[in-house]
């Protein structure tokens, strides 16, 4: 599948995976942030999304323009079957190395639910 | 574009910051997107906090795109990826570009490096700009720039002179005269002539430079009655004695006159010229000596602090008077200074900025053509551009890689550059004639290295910012849309590319037509009659030691030897002695004094003394009277033979026959009688042949002189006979024998004439060729471009005529257009250049024709092939594309 997939890379899919359905930049970025508890850098997330849509992992669809947008139309990100595949290639990456180390992992405390 | 927000309750985000975002983003619907959702963020921000607070991140919002989008981790290491692969992907085009470059870029760096080495750089003395030299001169030839040809006219100065200007000038704190002098040194058991000088102490502390060993000479040098001493250069030091440290205290004979070493000078160190090995002191005869009309020596020194050039010019002026009043034979006689640099760098100078000038046009011209050949390359790429842009590359990601490619290509087209001028750099120095003043300070230094990268950043600009903006300036939908291979934007590419082939043909004509000039000044001066008859005679200068001078008829004795001895020699047809020989660098010019119908009449001729068969063996024709015989000897009637040109400047229209002239110094009070007329020889071949006179060997006898030996057949087979008859007579002579052809051809005008004429051809050359290339490709690409128009218009009948036509008209057109503006630059840059031309005029015509016609020949020729591959687009094929 080419290169693996980057830490950064990985939770945007992640996040998009989360959503079940196309979901849009602000709304990925959000649930970024209240499941780690970590900022986001706007930049980075936008040419990220770029990224992984020039790999084929994700495809975008264009949604209606509304006034809130100022007039522009939204785009809605979907995870295609590459990006599930890369996922689960990095699942499992993770999980063999992980074997046996998860106790020293382990961090106190869980992240809220979304 | 952007509709109005509904509802006047939702605040607009901050305008500036707005602004930015929107040139911050990518093209197309992703960009389009983002400023959507940035704009809603705000929204949202707004109503749930605070005004300040969403306008905060807002903001931030575009800051981070701003660094993510356009700073400098913006896909840099991708844009360089992309670039190399782009760049690899057209070999031939990238390497046609980079070679070009490198080749401009290594010409322009040699020539640079040794132009500011040579004229630049400050010479390699404390204070340099401080030492001047001193001359005396005519009072009436006052005032003109110093060029070589200058400086030897005018007056060496007389020790008493110097002494003088030493003792009573106010405004130089060191005072030192000197002449460049040949001494026969033994090298190991060999006898061997060796360039030095014969200096006072005043010239080592005018300049400044202390000896790297023992001592320079000092004021205790020059006082009547001390010791001759001698101080070596370094290269002579570690020649002759392998750098030794004990050899100060030895003695070293010059010219058979011991003088004990005392000091050896730093490498680098050879004033007064290229190649100065060793440093003599005076000796007693020229310390005392009271003559003060024939001078022989050069005067260094250094300005005292404070004093400006110009005052020091006005005080010795007034010196010059106080002098007069004491001696009035010194009436009539200036006094000129120098600055020290302006007299090392002369000539060289305005050879050097020709150069410039040349390498430079050589510049532009390549300049030119990478960037027609990247444009070309951008164009053709207008659709993969459009559809990255299209995909959602920022214009910005794409114009930098644009840029990154030509950087690339300049970059290494200016290291390959570098190197290439590293390698030339030493053939460039020797090959330049008569050497290159400051030599060996010259080297490729971190400087260069400085110009030449400056040189690859502003190609890489100039070739880059075109096609950069020429590609992104690209409509996507319009490229995406059109069907057509020629697109809206071709017009003004097609000017942009018409404009950068002009000039570039201009360019390479205006170099052509120099190269032109001064080749043919080249074959003016090799073919221009010299007087004599120079072939099949063989020279061989003798510098007898000091051993012959006591008493005076050994000299006469060993050259009348010589020459008998030289005339058994089968094939020798003739043998003579002269003192001063033409094209020899050197010429003796004593003042003069003539018997004229009114009373004396005084000027300045050439002196040489010569034996009886002198003038038969060059084949100088003898056009009154008589020359010399052996009843011209010593105790006869002193007699003259003078020359054409002498005759006319100072007995014009009149018999010279029987008049009396003398050598106008108190030394000599003979007055010699015109006993014959010779015609005129030339000293340099770019020179007219100055009046001149003769004496006889025999009555005015001379320890040094050029023996001439006429040959029947092969010189070269004698060459070793000479040298063998010299050495049976004084086996310690150094002796080179040459033959006179081969000293003619190496006389420094004509190696000058000869090395501007052919680094100016191959200048030109590699201008012409690239210019005529840049034709060609122009019109290739446009051909390639339309053949679906050009097959549309013959399928409805176009003539093929009328295709061949339009092709060859437009680089025809160029052509023409770059002759016209070529040649006019030409004659503008020929003022300039017309003192270094020899009997051809800048406006030239065979020149001019000739360029005119060879570009417009080679114009034509790069227009054929496209212009048939056009005629040749079948109708059928255009159509179904």
């Amino acid at each position: 599948m080419g290169r693996a997939l980057g830490g950064f890379e990985q939770t945007v899919l992640l996040a998009i995976l989360q959503s079940g359905d196309a979901t849009d930049g602000v709304s990925i970025r959000r649930k970024i942030e209240s499941r780690t508890g970590m900022e986001t850098s706007t930049g980075a997330l936008y040419t990220t999304l770029e990224r992984l849509s020039g790999r084929g992992l994700i495809s975008f669809e264009m949604g209606a323009s509304t006034p809130a947008r100022g007039g522009r139309r939204k785009r809605f990100y979907r995870l295609e079957r590459a990006g599930l595949e890369a996922l689960r290639e990095s699942f499992s990456v993770f999980t063999s190395m992980v074997r046996g180390v998860e106790s020293l992992l382990e961090a106190g405390g869980e992240a809220e639910g979304s | 574009m952007s509709g109005r927000d509904g509802g006047s309750e939702a605040p607009r985000p901050p305008r500036v910051a707005e602004w930015l975002l929107r040139r911050l983003v990518p093209l197309g619907t992703e960009g389009k997107s983002i400023l959507g959702d940035a704009r809603e963020e705000h929204r949202r921000r707004a109503r749930t906090g605070s005004r300040a607070g969403a306008a905060l991140h807002y903001w931030r919002f575009t800051l981070s795109v701003a660094w993510h989008f356009a700073g400098p981790g913006a896909g840099f290491a991708t844009s360089f990826r992309q670039a190399v692969r782009a760049l690899v992907r057209r070999p031939l085009l990238t390497g046609a570009s980079v070679g070009t470059l490198a080749l401009g870029i290594g010409a322009a760096t040699t020539v640079f490096s040794v132009a500011y080495g040579v004229m630049f750089e400050p010479l390699p003395y404390p204070e340099p700009d401080r030492l001047v030299e001193v001359f005396r001169e005519d009072a009436n030839v006052t005032g003109l720039h110093p060029t070589a040809a200058r400086v030897s006219g005018l007056y060496a100065v007389p020790f008493s002179l110097f002494r003088d200007w030493r003792d009573r000038s106010p405004v130089f704190s060191a005072t030192g005269a000197f002449t460049p002098f040949a001494f026969t040194v033994r090298v190991g058991d060999r006898p061997e002539r060796v360039l030095g000088a014969v200096a006072s102490s005043g010239v080592f502390v005018a300049l400044g430079t202390r000896a790297q060993l023992g001592r320079t000479l000092t004021p205790g040098d020059d006082e009547v009655g001390a010791p001759r001493v001698a101080v070596l250069s370094h290269g002579f030091w570690e020649r002759a004695y392998g750098g030794d440290p004990s050899v100060l205290g030895r003695t070293l004979a010059l010219n058979g006159t011991p003088n004990t070493i005392v000091g050896v000078m730093p490498e680098g160190f050879d004033f007064p010229g290229e190649g100065t090995e060793v440093w003599g002191s005076f000796d007693d005869a020229s310390k005392q000596n009271p003559v003060r009309e024939a001078g022989w020596l050069q005067v260094v020194a250094r300005l005292r602090p404070g004093v400006s050039f110009e005052r020091a010019e006005r005080e010795m002026d007034q010196l010059a008077q106080r002098i007069i009043e004491d001696h009035p034979e010194e009436a009539g006689k200036a006094v000129a200074l120098f600055r020290l640099r302006d007299l090392v760098v002369a000539d060289t100078g305005n050879r050097l900025w020709m150069l410039v000038a040349a390498v430079g046009s050589v510049l532009l011209v390549v300049c030119a053509n990478v960037a027609g050949l990247l444009l070309v390359r951008a164009s053709d790429r207008r659709r993969e551009l459009a559809v990255r842009l299209a995909m959602g590359s920022g214009r910005r990601r794409l114009g930098c890689q644009l840029l990154m490619e030509s950087g690339l290509i300049a970059l290494v087209g200016g290291g390959l550059g570098y190197g290439l001028a590293a390698l030339a750099l030493g053939p460039f120095l020797a090959a330049f004639p008569g050497g290159v003043p400051r030599a060996s300070e010259i080297t490729l230094d971190a400087r260069v290295l400085l110009v030449s990268v400056a040189l690859a950043a502003a190609t890489s600009l100039l070739t880059g910012l075109l096609p950069a903006f020429v590609g992104t300036k690209t409509d996507v939908g319009d490229v995406l849309r059109s069907t057509q291979r020629s697109v809206t934007g071709g017009r003004r590419q097609r000017r942009l590319q018409d404009v950068l082939v002009g000039a570039e043909v201009t360019l390479a004509v205006a170099l052509l037509v120099t190269a032109g000039l001064f080749i043919r000044s080249f074959s003016e001066m090799r073919d221009v009659d010299p007087g004599f008859h120079p072939d099949g005679i063989l020279t061989a200068y003798l510098s007898l030691p000091g051993s012959y001078r006591q008493p005076v008829s050994r000299a006469g004795t060993f050259f009348d030897e010589l020459t008998h001895r030289l005339r058994e020699i089968p094939d020798v047809e003739a043998a003579t002695v002269v003192t001063q020989m033409p094209y020899a660098g050197g010429y003796s010019r004593p003042p003069v004094r003539t018997e004229s119908a009114n009373g004396f009449e005084d000027g300045s001729a050439h002196i040489s003394a010569a034996a009886p068969g002198y003038f038969r063996a060059l084949g100088v024709p003898l056009t009154r009277g008589r020359v010399f015989t052996e009843d011209d000897g010593p105790g006869t009637e002193p007699v003259v033979v003078v020359n054409e040109p002498f005759v006319d400047r100072f007995w014009p229209g009149q018999d010279p026959l029987g008049r009396r002239m003398r050598i106008n110094t108190s030394s000599d009070s003979t007055w010699y009688t015109v006993v014959g007329v010779v015609g005129a020889m030339r000293y340099q071949p770019d020179q007219p042949p100055p009046p001149e006179f003769y004496t006889s060997l025999a009555q005015s006898p001379s320890y040094w002189g050029t023996v001439v030996v006429k040959v029947r057949g092969d010189a070269d087979e004698v060459a070793p006979l000479v040298r063998q008859a010299v050495w049976e007579l004084d086996a310690g002579l150094p002796v080179t024998v040459r033959s006179l052809r081969s000293r003619m051809e190496a006389s420094s005008a004509l190696l000058g004439a000869r090395f501007a004429g052919i680094v100016l051809a191959g200048l030109a050359a590699i201008a012409a060729l690239l210019a005529v290339l840049g034709v060609y490709a122009v019109l290739a690409y446009a051909v390639s471009q339309s053949t679906r128009e050009i097959g549309i218009r013959t399928a409805l009948g176009a003539e093929k005529s009328a295709v061949l036509t339009s092709v060859l008209r437009r680089g025809l057109g160029l052509g023409g257009i770059g002759v016209a503006l070529g040649l006019g630059l030409a004659l503008l840059g020929g003022r300039f250049l017309e003192h270094l031309m020899f009997e051809v005029r800048p406006s030239d015509p065979l020149t001019l024709v000739t360029v005119s016609a060879l570009v417009l020949l080679a114009t034509l020729a790069a227009s054929w092939l496209p212009a048939l591959r056009a005629v040749r687009v079948p109708p059928a094929r255009a159509l179904r594309e």
